[in-house]
């Protein structure tokens, strides 16, 4: 069968026209009757083979990404704090020799760095027990 | 049908239950588009939800200019011929031109089915073809995207999705002809 044939019994079967046998020539009208059958074949779905619960593993895969990106970020401003409070002390205490001026400042405002300390602590984790309950409320 | 104005919003702000209706939603097509270029059947859930996982990650990106069943099935397939490229390259043929030469491993029916099964027979002769080929058929035939849209999800000019469409089709019609005379005798 010519190419032009196939294009045009194609065209037809598009076009959702696949009764339309008036002109064509027997040959074209049996190769009709098998592009039918094909089209037929290839509309058939297969049943997807995913689980039942499927969307539910992803949201699950979503929360639990959404959680530990959370526990980072969370981690690394704790570590950022230690670190920047730690240092800075240590730079401190070897900049002012015996460490008597900067004792006398923690003397002074220590009480502010511990409070803002916890309080900034205290945020972080209040944010971490808001994003839970905020997850467990989307299941 | 889900209205996907009202849900896209919210999925943006955080309510994963919306993203789960979307998923049940999207999870045909996307097994569709994925099934068709990837063999191994314990990689095609994987790559099912890593396609969620995308989507939801580029949701914000997402712009109206296109259906967003076209926009899923893009990702789908990005990611699909992506892990193809990556861990079994034996998927991806080169030259997928040659399509009237193309001679299937496994193309005696009588071998492989036990009844007369024409979507069975069919669906074992495009598991066969070139990637583009299967992709095409699957977009076209099972999701009814229009060649326009096609081109979108795959990237191919219109022309070629075209052309891959009427070849595909032709071989398995030629395949499917033998199919039957065989039958028939």
């Amino acid at each position: 069968m010519k190419e032009m044939d196939d294009k045009k019994l194609q065209e037809l079967l598009e076009k959702g026209l696949a009764g339309q046998k008036a002109g064509l020539s027997s040959e074209e009208a049996e190769e009709l009757e098998v592009y039918s059958m094909l089209f037929e074949a290839l509309g058939n779905e297969p049943v997807p083979d995913l689980p039942h619960d499927f969307a539910v593993k992803v949201t699950a895969k979503l929360r639990s990404r959404k959680q530990r990106m959370a526990e980072t970020r969370f981690n690394g401003i704790v570590v950022f704090c230690c670190l920047f409070f730690g240092g800075s002390s240590i730079a401190a205490i070897i900049h002012f020799g015996g460490g008597e001026v900067i004792f006398g400042f923690i003397s002074r405002y220590g009480t502010i760095f511990i409070l803002g300390t916890i309080l900034l602590l205290l945020i972080q984790y209040l944010d971490q027990k808001l994003v839970k309950q905020a997850l467990l409320k989307g299941r | 049908m889900i209205d996907e104005k009202e849900l896209l919003p919210r999925i943006l702000h955080g309510d994963l239950k919306a993203f789960e209706v979307l998923v049940k939603q999207y999870q045909g097509l996307v097994f569709h588009v994925v099934n068709r270029i990837i063999n191994t059947k314990e990689d095609k859930e994987d790559i099912c939800q890593e396609v969620f996982m995308k989507v939801h990650q580029h949701l914000h990106r997402f712009e109206y200019k296109s259906k967003l069943s076209t926009w899923i099935a893009r990702i789908a397939y990005v990611t699909a011929i992506n892990y193809c490229k990556k861990y079994s390259s034996d998927n991806i043929v080169a030259h997928p031109a040659d399509i009237e030469n193309y001679s299937f491993t496994e193309e005696n029916p009588g071998k492989l089915l036990d009844k007369k099964d024409v979507t069975e027979y069919i669906n074992r002769l495009i598991a066969q073809m070139p990637e583009q080929y299967r992709t095409v058929l699957t977009l076209f035939h099972l999701n009814e995207f229009s060649y326009q849209e096609i081109a979108e999800i795959t990237g191919m000019p219109e022309g070629t999705v075209k052309s891959y469409l009427f070849r595909g089709r032709k071989l398995l019609k030629e395949k499917l002809s033998v199919y039957l005379k065989n039958e028939l005798s």
